[in-house]
């Protein structure tokens, strides 16, 4: 009698531990999904980089994206003026974007307001509007949890 | 009188001519870098010649920044704004940077050259 109560016992701490590590598996599966996502672009777009008025584009989801082309690229381009004394001298950046249709747009700039958004980029999202001369009229870095990072 | 006169026209010399030199102590203001002789003729050649079959690949694209970089900063801004304008404009196609340069090596068993072995059999 006593022997089946000590497997009944067994029994039932074996369900606890496999509820517990079920349990367990479920908190840490969800903690690892949990966190709002975004894509880079809001609908009707979709993709990872969109040209238009304003170029828009991610570096982790234009890396992530299925074809080969999307594209988000930026050249920081730093030059002395002299070559014996070290001077400030200075910095021009170019960004180039590519769509899914391998449409290409690119803008460079030598504006110090403009290097300095371009310079925080990391895996952020990034808008661009162009003059006509190629010149970058504006940029704008959004840092956000929402946007993936550039992995592998 | 007259000996202050002379002492505060001394004095005035002085502190212009000091001022001027201590003002320009070397390295600090540098006129700006000027382009190198035929600088950007070659950077303009490459970007023509890169840009002729309407596609832009990254090894044009290497090449070009490479010459870019010796210009003056408002030849360097002139050359890469010609450039930016030709893709705005959609003149110019970039070529994915891993895009194969050269036919890959094959894995297996080549064919001959002039084999027609890749040839869809007619009447199949």
């Amino acid at each position: 009698m006593r022997l089946m109560d000590n497997r009944k016992r067994s029994y039932g701490m074996w369900r606890v531990a496999f509820a517990a590590l079920a349990v367990g598996i479920a908190i840490l599966g969800g903690s690892a999904q949990a966190g709002r996502k975004s894509d880079a672009l809001a609908p009707p777009q979709g993709g990872a980089v969109s040209l238009g008025t304003t170029d828009i584009g991610s570096m982790g989801f234009a890396r992530a994206s299925t074809d080969s082309n999307q594209l988000v690229r930026c050249d920081v381009m730093a030059h002395d003026d002299d070559p014996v004394n070290p001077t400030p001298g200075w910095t021009t950046i170019r960004c180039t974007f590519i769509d899914q249709n391998g449409n290409p747009a690119m803008c460079v700039s030598s504006s110090q307001a403009i290097i300095n958004a371009v310079n925080a980029i990391g895996d952020a999202k990034l808008a661009i509007t162009l003059k006509s001369n190629g010149d970058c009229a504006t940029a704008t870095v959004i840092h956000s949890s929402e946007y993936e990072p550039k992995v592998p | 009188m007259r000996n202050n006169l002379l002492l505060i026209i001394i004095a005035l010399v002085l502190a212009f001519l000091v001022g001027r030199f201590t003002a320009h102590i070397p390295g600090e203001h540098v006129a700006p870098r000027e382009d190198p002789p035929g600088a950007v003729e070659a950077a303009q050649k490459l970007l023509d010649q890169g840009a002729a079959d309407g596609t832009w690949s990254a090894t044009e694209d290497a090449a070009f920044l490479e010459a870019v970089s010796k210009l003056g900063q408002e030849s360097e801004l002139r050359q890469l704004r010609a450039l930016a304008q030709r893709v705005n404009g959609g003149k110019l196609k970039l070529e994915p940077v891993n895009a194969p340069q050269v036919p890959p090596p094959c894995m297996h068993v080549c064919p001959p050259a002039n084999s027609n072995a890749n040839r869809p059999a007619e009447g199949r």
